[in-house]
């Protein structure tokens, strides 16, 4: 491929303090894909996500945005290039109204029409964040919750969007609608890099996937083929 | 009744001033989790700054408000640069006894240089004076340092509720990390709530000379520790409860020796200790919201 890709992790070394959680890790994310990252629990997948957001301590490697080394950058400038996140474990304001989210994730639009605009959309999107609009977050349902933070990443007119494992939790119906709602947001352009522990899941709604197991990727491939996996089909699958 | 009546107007100078260090404990707890000791010294300072100002240099007094809040914000920026910045993230604990330092250092080196003696504050005539309803007086400076408060207040609540640099505000609140990610600079809103905590220290300075007309070194030892129980009263992180409970709590123990025989006058603060134990034990949350976790 001669085009850049949009994110791309060179040989990345990573960790918390002294110890490495990830080890050379390579990802691409080319413009419009959506990748995704499987694995169980505990294997580095999150680490490599605060990595990008420079939340980790990075000994080694290279990670740029559009062709930029962003490596160095903070997280909020980093922010401010257009990546936005969907923390794990649903990283909501609990004392902030479900409206005031929506707002914290339009912090760097300067335009009030905008603003307006894309919480009307996010309301479309979900239109049970309009109906608890001035509820406090934290007396929201789950999968509320999870809407909600996926609604606050889209407020900021991303174009890459970071999701930690957003079905986790969640009842296998609202699991099957966030699928297909990552694949709604995909079709307006907006690129995405997935963590997910649900393979299933993954591997229907992406176009590439890098499979980590003990901060390492130790197998990738176009998801229609990893699908087809053996082993994948063994460990993440069960029998299909 | 007039004499209740009398007590509550009698209290409203000095629940002002406590409303207004409240707001600035529950500001700097609410966004770092700091219990900031040393922002009576802030409010000394500010104090300090227009009586230099006016009755040293004889400056015109708005010049003297202008010095106050000037002054209040370099030494609370100052303090949080040299003393809380690198110790944050090591714990409430640890910026807790840090502010206790600052504070020492800070009031001792003022009474080191100024020495501990009541200096008389300069205030126009215009401030001095009452208004009578029947029987019950009304001191004109009281009205004018409610007014004061009362519209810095509602503009902060204001901010806070309603206004971008407010929902950044309370999302650091609950995590900062979270909000680095939303594009907020956090160490910025840091600085910019040192800066509103310190302007509403500056005032409080400001309207404790008009007050009690005079100020000393020592003076920040005094109102926060009402202050600081204000501010858990009102559930810490909460300005809107920081200002009804400053209000609250001087106006209650006003008419608590109000209504004591006059030998035990001075059993003024054990009022305000025993509200709070009750709170502590009762409904240790506040008797507000809280904003932080």
């Amino acid at each position: 491929m001669n085009t850049i890709p949009l994110l791309e992790l060179n040989n990345v070394v990573a960790g918390y303090g002294k110890k490495d959680i990830i080890n050379e890790i390579s990802i691409r994310i080319n413009q419009g894909e959506i990748v995704t990252l499987l694995g169980s629990n505990a294997v580095g997948k999150s680490t490599i996500l605060k990595t990008i957001l420079s939340q980790t301590c990075l000994k080694s490697g290279e990670i740029k945005y559009n062709g930029i080394d962003i490596s160095n950058l903070a997280t909020y400038k980093i922010a401010r290039l257009g990546i936005s996140v969907v923390p794990e474990g649903r990283g909501i304001f609990a004392n902030l109204t479900t409206k005031e989210n929506l707002l914290a994730g339009a912090y760097l639009l300067k335009s009030k029409q905008e603003i307006e605009k894309n919480l009307n959309r996010v309301y479309s999107v979900f239109p049970i964040l309009k109906e608890r609009a001035n509820q406090l977050a934290e007396s929201l349902s789950g999968g509320e919750q999870e809407m909600l933070v996926i609604g606050r990443s889209l407020m900021s007119k991303p174009n890459l969007i970071l999701l930690d494992e957003p079905s986790s939790g969640l009842a296998p119906k609202l699991v099957e609608l966030v699928g297909k709602i990552i694949k709604e947001i995909n079709n307006e352009g907006i690129s995405i890099l997935l963590i997910e522990q649900n393979a299933k899941l993954a591997l229907g709604i992406s176009d590439y996937g890098y499979l980590i197991r003990k901060g390492e990727v130790v197998l990738e491939g176009n998801c229609k083929d990893l699908i087809k996996n053996e082993k994948i089909k063994e460990i993440y699958l069960g029998i299909m | 009744m007039n004499y209740f009546i009398q007590q509550v107007l009698n209290a409203l100078g000095w629940g002002s001033i406590i409303a207004l260090l409240a707001v600035g404990y529950t500001m700097t707890f609410g966004v770092i989790g700091l219990v900031n000791f040393a922002y009576g010294e802030v409010f000394m300072i500010g104090a300090f700054a227009a009586y230099f100002a006016v009755t040293v240099l004889n400056l015109p007094f708005w010049v003297g408000i202008l010095t106050s809040l000037i002054g209040a914000i370099v030494i609370g920026l100052t303090i949080e640069r040299t003393a809380f910045k690198p110790v944050r993230g090591s714990g409430m604990i640890t910026l807790f006894i840090t502010s206790l330092g600052a504070s020492i250092i800070v009031r001792n080196l003022s009474i080191m240089f100024f020495d501990d003696n009541l200096k008389n504050f300069k205030v126009p005539k215009f401030y001095s004076g009452v208004y009578l309803f029947g029987d019950i007086i009304i001191l004109k400076k009281n009205i004018l340092i409610l007014l004061i408060t009362i519209t810095f207040c509602i503009m902060l609540v204001y901010l806070v509720k309603n206004t971008k640099l407010g929902i950044a505000m309370r999302g650091i609140s609950y995590d900062s990390k979270i909000s680095e990610t939303l594009g907020v600079n956090t160490e910025r809103i840091i600085i910019i709530t040192f800066i509103i905590a310190s302007f509403f220290g500056g005032i409080a300075g400001i309207l404790w000379g008009i007050l009690f007309g005079s100020i000393r070194a020592s003076m920040g030892a005094i109102p926060v520790v009402d202050a600081f129980i204000a501010s858990v009263i009102g559930g810490v992180g909460n300005v809107f409860g920081a200002i009804v409970s400053g209000y609250i709590l001087a106006i209650g123990s006003s008419l608590f020796i109000a209504y004591l025989p006059s030998e035990l006058v001075g059993l003024k603060p054990l009022f305000i200790w025993v509200v709070f134990f009750i709170i502590l034990i009762f409904k240790p949350s506040g008797l507000f919201r809280a904003n932080i976790k």
